[in-house]
């Protein structure tokens, strides 16, 4: 992937159907949009609403953030894919997980923003570190690791 | 979200309750959504499996503070694997648990995780 060419995007980002980046779909899409953009960094929110799957109750389970995290960097490598680089919406799988703290599970009604910084783009791996967070508290941060397949996604 | 019985089913339990044979529903409907027309268990379904299994043998509700390593070898496709076997190995303590997890079938190693629990709420 070609980094040097991703240039900063912010508002015109936040209205990609994240459908449309992402191998996921229907109830199993974890972010409602993307922020933000750029060599470095992605940002995505994502309100959890009553008919979450990863709901416990009225919590957001810690499966749903970590899905939440992956998606997020898979949203990135999607936009680069489809309006970067032309090489389409890929599937990816999550590779690693390391030293992934948990602080606590949203609630119903609260709007989870994560943010990820890119430590290392090698091939089709991508190492991240990132951090969840419903306003100023911190819900979850940790690396991940997360690997690109050649196979193009499902329109 | 509970898997149990739905995403997934027990089959066989050793009697330490430390290692399972589980057969995996290839009609769930996340695999119509995950991906479609290429249905694969998603990672982080096996960390939920994980916690339900160790809630059974600790008898808790549990709460995953901290994943210290999570490594995912080789994708499930629960077509081709409708049964895998998952062992874990338990620290209990007072507060907490810890747990060592390996995901394989006969031939192939998953996926392991270290993981950090809480006990949240006594399962009634």
């Amino acid at each position: 992937m070609k980094n040097a060419e991703i240039p900063e995007t912010t508002e015109s980002i936040g209205k990609i159907p994240v459908g449309e980046l992402l191998p996921q779909k229907g109830k199993f899409v974890m972010i409602d949009k993307l922020n933000y953009l750029d060599e470095t960094r992605v940002s995505s929110s994502l309100t959890v609403k009553k008919n979450n799957i990863f709901l416990d109750g009225d919590l957001f389970s810690e499966p749903g953030i970590v899905e939440n995290i992956a998606q997020t960097a898979a949203a990135r490598m999607g936009y680069i894919g489809k309006y970067i680089d032309n090489s389409g919406v890929r599937i990816g799988f999550i590779g690693e997980i390391k030293n992934l703290a948990v602080n606590r599970c949203p609630r119903v009604g609260e709007k989870l923003t994560t943010t990820i910084e890119i430590v290392n783009e090698l091939f089709s791996t991508l190492l991240v570190h990132t951090e969840t967070r419903v306003d100023d508290d911190l819900i979850a941060s940790g690396s991940m690791k997360i690997a690109m397949t050649d196979i193009e996604s499902a329109e | 979200m509970k898997l149990k019985d739905d995403f997934f089913s027990v089959i066989e339990t050793s009697p330490d309750k430390k290692d399972y044979l589980v057969s995996l529903n290839p009609r769930h409907e996340i695999y119509s959504d995950h991906f479609p027309g290429n249905p694969v268990t998603p990672g982080v379904c096996i960390i939920q499996m994980i916690k339900e299994l160790a809630s059974l043998y600790t008898g808790r509700k549990l709460f995953m503070r901290h994943a210290s390593k999570i490594r995912y070898f080789k994708v499930i496709n629960p077509t081709e694997h409708e049964r895998i076997n998952v062992s874990l190995d338990i620290v209990p303590g007072e507060n907490e648990c810890r747990v060592a997890a390996t995901v394989s079938s006969n031939d192939d190693t998953f996926a392991r995780l270290s993981l950090d629990f809480g006990y949240t709420v006594v399962i009634r």
